[in-house]
């Protein structure tokens, strides 16, 4: 029994970060209509990212990839005070950077490029998964090759209540995890800008034609989706250290989690991202950490063959 | 029911011309929209009344030809642009937010009107929409509806709906097709009396492609008549309805 709690409370942690990829994934289907394939790599980027700009804790410095000044140690000392600075201001950093690059510059420069109204999606799928190659690829040879450490955000503390172990790290996850997604609902359910990205997403032609600006929500999207994979880099690194080939594991379980959910519905993304995290662990507990990523496939292939448009999502046909 | 209309003219459309391929979509179709009015459209199927409206609105652009806005050439402009400025529309096909509640829809319909983008973004949720949003929905006896996904409703109701979100930011004109289309006969009348409602108590001015002619002659106060994608004729429901080329197109033998 105290396995099982453990065993199920550390895959709600580990779906909670599913679950908040997933639903960046499905935010980026329902306004874009774009699949992208890199999307475990936009997770492994920001991650690595976070680790070079926030390693010379608890200073401020010039991260060694900068050409030139590099390394160069402009050293704010910060007070402690039991915070992992670096790995904040690491992450405070990365999320403009994220925005940028993931969000603004993969929408004009790809998915605008190749994804026409009424076209053909296979041209962006197939550009996508090149990004992914070459984000992956790229970190390897130009940054590192074997896997950093990468510390928690909520240390390493841990508690026994009535003999089941749980970590502050998975705790910590769930708890955040939770917020970020009560507070992307309440913006998607109850604000003005929610409304009109909805409305975006929806129908673009009647959003246009109630004079919502179909083209910036849509980008708004994209820069939620960037700060979600952040946040989600941020989360998961602990558990699987800052790696070059991350993005492939992470990539694979977020369009699970997405399709098992069904992703034309952000609380689809949402709960297939849960229960693919805790059937992965639970496949891994009893049936062999070999098989840890065979559980969410097989059901992955039962929806597929039995519900495809997800546990949770709409039927939709396919305009033409 | 007394049809009082002064002569303003709001929307004025100037020789729009629409041509796909070898088909003269629409030719040359000019007319004014008088503020208060209720103008119907009307023509034999394929006649280019939908592509008319596509082209007013900003959908298609047209080959030749403009359409003003209280004197402003809007031919240039996005439809969102069009929208903000006062025109709104629906399509003959539903255009509603399924996932949506009615009240819902009608706030995001009716939220871009409301002041400066910036000024929008730190209102309250509401946007101080509830009482008038909900003022409408009572008007169209939805009430019991309110807060049911609009994807839920029945067909007359989503049709209801989606007029209503073409009227709920009191455009300066509103372009609805076929907005009876559909509509089974208990609700027709309803539709007719909501329409007819929006006109004589908010003034508000109306384009309608109709396919459903008791129900466009009881409402309209001019006609236009298409097809093959020019004016035929335009005038009163009288006039229209003894007019003897109207009869011949609509019987066919053209």
């Amino acid at each position: 029994m105290e396995q099982f709690l453990q065993v199920t409370i550390s895959g709600l942690a580990t779906g909670a970060i599913f679950a908040i990829s997933a639903v960046g994934f499905a935010l980026l289907w329902q306004t874009a209509g774009a699949v992208n394939f890199a999307h475990g790599e936009f997770i492994m980027v920001p991650a690595v990212l976070i680790l070079a700009l926030g390693t010379q804790e608890p200073t401020v410095g010039i991260p060694d990839f900068i050409p030139l000044i590099g390394g160069a140690n402009i050293g704010v000392a910060l007070p402690s005070a039991g915070l992992p600075w670096g790995l904040l201001i690491g992450f405070a950093l990365t999320i403009p950077i994220a925005i940028f690059l993931l969000g603004y510059l993969f929408k004009v420069s790809l998915v605008d490029r190749l994804l026409q109204p009424g076209g053909d999606d296979i041209p962006l799928v197939i550009a996508t998964i090149g990004l992914g190659l070459f984000l992956r690829e790229y970190v390897h040879e130009a940054w590192f090759a074997t896997p950093q450490p990468f510390p928690s955000v909520f240390g390493n503390g841990f508690w026994r209540p009535g003999g089941v172990a749980i970590s502050a790290d998975d705790i910590g996850i769930i708890v955040a995890c939770t917020i970020v997604i009560g507070a992307l609902q309440f913006f998607i359910k109850r604000t003005y800008l929610g409304r009109q990205m909805e409305a975006a997403a929806q129908n673009a032609e009647t959003a246009r034609v109630l004079g919502i600006p179909v083209n910036r929500m849509v980008l708004l999207t994209f820069a939620i989706n960037a700060v979600l994979v952040t946040i989600a880099g941020l989360l998961v690194s602990p558990a699987i250290n800052a790696r070059w080939d991350a993005g492939i594991n992470l990539g694979l379980l977020a369009f699970t989690a997405a399709i098992i959910g069904g992703f034309n519905q952000v609380r689809g993304a949402l709960y297939g991202g849960f229960l693919v995290g805790v059937i992965q662990n639970w496949s891994g507990a009893y049936l062999s950490t070999l098989y840890r990523d065979a559980g969410p496939l097989l059901l992955l292939i039962l929806v597929i063959l039995v519900r495809p448009q997800g546990l949770f999502g709409r039927a939709e046909e396919r305009r033409i | 029911m007394t049809k009082t209309v002064d002569n303003e003219p709001v929307v004025r459309v100037r020789n729009i011309s629409k041509r796909f391929g070898g088909n003269q979509a629409v030719d040359d179709v000019s007319f004014d929209v008088t503020k208060g009015e209720i103008l119907g459209v009307i023509g034999p199927n394929g006649c280019g009344k939908s592509t008319l409206f596509n082209c007013l609105l900003g959908q298609y652009r047209p080959d030749n030809g403009s359409i003003e806005l209280d004197g402003i050439d809007v031919s240039d402009w996005s439809p969102p642009r069009r929208a903000k400025h006062g025109l709104a529309r629906t399509f003959q096909l539903l255009q509603i937010f399924e996932t949506m509640s009615v009240r819902d829809n009608l706030k995001t319909a009716a939220q871009e009107h409301i002041g400066s983008a910036a000024r929008r973004l730190f209102m309250r949720p509401d946007m101080g929409l509830d009482g008038e949003v909900d003022d409408l929905i009572e008007r169209f006896r939805m009430a019991h509806l309110a807060d049911e996904l609009a994807g839920n409703l029945s067909y007359g109701q989503q049709k209801l709906l989606d007029t209503a979100m073409a009227l709920v930011s009191k455009p300066a004109v509103a372009f609805l097709d076929e907005p009876a289309g559909g509509v089974n006969l208990t609700m027709l009348a309803d539709v007719e009396q909501q329409i007819r409602d929006l006109n004589v108590h908010d003034g508000a001015t109306m384009v309608i492609v109709e396919h459903n002619m008791e129900f466009i002659f009881a409402l309209a106060h001019r006609i236009v008549v298409m097809a093959e994608g020019r004016v035929l004729m335009e005038g009163t429901p009288d006039e229209v309805r003894n007019d003897p080329r109207v009869v011949e197109v609509y019987l066919g033998g053209h």
